[in-house]
């Protein structure tokens, strides 16, 4: 009998840092959309990720398995994928009511998982329980779409493929505005303006588009990978601007604080 | 039991992927347990008001069974007081998952129903009841590993004084700070971010970072040189400060800000783009 959660990490560190900021998060509920029923759902911290699948027994019955220590192997870029393993383990305790004694919870070691990852949208999952090994491509599940709209201090940092040089360009206060799927960035006079259609992968925001600035820069551009809390919002930013490809970072604070009740 | 396409019958059609009635909804989504009790736990992943919770935890037979609670709505209250979400609870029957797997053949069956009371960052009560079998729990977000936080980033603070008549703080508007490029020095429970020399005034913050699942917290002191102009905060500042909230990425850094200046608290944002491409 062991501490199910406690002893699969043992491997954990408080204080042992992965790399910094270890790629782009994996977090999140994941699914093939043409088996519907069955999923797994992937929590990452730093380069590590905690897996729980969600499936069925032979008896039909919903069983669930764990990868709690899944290691990164490969943080992607370069065209390469995002890489998770770890051990795939079966458990069994009491029934979690009244009193739950974590000490009469058992584990069972039933295979192995791996996690490829392919931004920005799609993964393969391959596993093996009890020897029957499983491969299925899965992605992000959406049900509910973010909302993006509001006020930010906007900053964007760009390195172009021309020259290699990163430069920023502070946007100044942007309204992100949105009607339907259409979304419309402003930055201050002097800056640059986008619009284009928003789009969701999971928990990843998406807007594709065009845009002007004033310094005479335009074309198409992406922002992807796009997360937006009552804090502010990041993302992926890519464009061409005069015939040069520029991949980057786009984000900051909202322009509103909210204040904590009294 | 009835025959539904099940994963999608009860996500996508939830919210139909519809936008969220409040922008900026505090962000739920981690593993959650009660850590007396490692064992067993709750899968929250939130997009916009919904959260789709997947619980694992064992049946009379002592074999793991999880349940499934797709749409679960979380009230529309002020951001910064207990968020209540609240949807069905089901459990599931199918297949096994092997080469094919027919959706048709997934099986779903209302067990009950579920409450999330949701105190951000960290702090949560779950209330389930399985066939009339109610059970209340504690839950935390789960730790295993701590992100690094290190790296360069242009950051922008937009920050107000709480004025309400209890805090007994004249009002302050709510202004952007720009704290140019910020590199942050981060190893083990020590953080220090401090601005890189340049056209714009110097901030240091320094302390001490913990984290709780997702998210990171630091606490600590800092100082502000003057000179700022604009739409931007004037004048020299020092005091202490939390960043709560701390999410970092490829992307960037964002946060939760807080400090007391003097006998004022004053609250908002801390966020800003990675400086380096990746």
């Amino acid at each position: 009998m062991r501490q199910l959660l406690a002893l699969f990490l043992t491997a954990f560190c408080p204080w042992a840092m992965g790399m910094s900021t270890w790629s782009t998060d994996v977090s999140d509920l994941w699914w093939n959309p043409a088996e519907s029923g069955w999923g797994v759902n992937l929590i990452q911290q730093s380069d590590k990720v905690f897996a729980t699948f969600f499936l069925y027994g032979s008896d039909r019955r919903a069983r669930w398995y764990v990868s709690s220590d899944m290691q990164g192997e490969s943080a992607g870029g370069s065209g390469q994928p995002i890489v998770f393993r770890g051990a795939l383990y079966e458990t069994s305790g009491p029934v979690v009511a009244g009193s739950f004694d974590p000490s009469s919870v058992t584990r069972r070691l039933v295979g192995s998982v791996t996690f490829e990852f392919h931004p920005p949208g799609d993964a393969l999952l391959t596993y093996t329980i009890d020897g029957l090994a499983v491969s299925k491509s899965v992605t992000r599940q959406t049900w509910a779409l973010n909302e993006v709209a509001g006020d930010y201090w906007v900053k964007r940092v760009a390195r172009s493929a021309c020259n290699g040089g990163i430069g920023m360009n502070a946007l100044g206060r942007m309204a992100v505005r949105r009607s339907g799927s259409a979304v419309t960035l402003s930055g201050e006079s002097g800056t640059c303006q986008y619009s284009g259609n928003y789009s969701q992968q999971g928990r990843m925001g998406r807007i594709s588009g065009t845009y002007s600035c004033a310094d005479g820069a335009a074309g198409p551009f992406t922002l992807s990978e796009i997360e937006v809390s009552d804090m502010g919002f990041t993302a992926r930013y890519q464009a061409t601007e005069r015939g040069c490809s520029m991949e980057g970072n786009f984000g900051g604070p909202r322009a509103t604080a909210s204040f904590p009740p009294s | 039991m009835r025959t539904v396409r099940f994963w999608a019958a009860l996500g996508l059609a939830a919210a139909g992927n519809a936008w969220a009635a409040n922008p900026g909804e505090p962000d739920a989504s981690d593993l959650w347990w009660n850590s007396a009790q490692s064992g067993w736990g709750v899968n929250v992943i939130q997009q916009s008001n919904v959260l789709f919770m997947t619980f694992f935890v064992y049946g009379p037979d002592a074999r793991p069974r999880w349940y499934v609670a797709p749409d679960t709505r979380c009230s529309g209250a002020p951001r910064d007081v207990e968020q209540v979400c609240h949807g069905p609870l089901y459990e599931a029957a199918g297949p096994v998952v092997s080469g094919s797997f027919d959706p048709a053949a997934v099986e779903r069956r209302l067990v009950g129903d579920t409450t999330f009371l949701y105190r951000r960052p960290n702090a949560a009560t779950i209330d389930f009841r399985v066939d009339g079998v109610a059970t209340s729990r504690s839950l935390r977000r789960q730790t295993w590993a701590v992100n690094d936080l290190s790296g360069e980033y242009y950051i922008q603070r937009v920050a107000g004084a709480d004025n309400r008549p209890a805090t007994g703080c004249a009002a302050i508007s709510t202004t952007m700070r720009d704290l140019g490029r910020v590199i942050v020095t981060h190893s083990g429970s020590s953080i220090r971010l401090a601005t890189e020399p340049g056209p714009w005034p110097r901030c240091e913050y320094s302390g001490t970072y913990a984290q709780e699942g997702r998210m990171g917290q630091i606490t600590g002191s800092y100082t502000c040189t003057g000179t700022d102009s604009g739409t931007s905060s004037t004048g020299a500042e020092s005091g202490t400060f939390t960043l709560d909230e701390v999410e970092v990425g490829p992307r960037g850094f964002m946060a939760r800000y807080s400090a007391t200046v003097g006998n004022c608290r004053i609250f908002g944002n801390f966020a800003g783009a990675r400086a380096t491409v990746q």
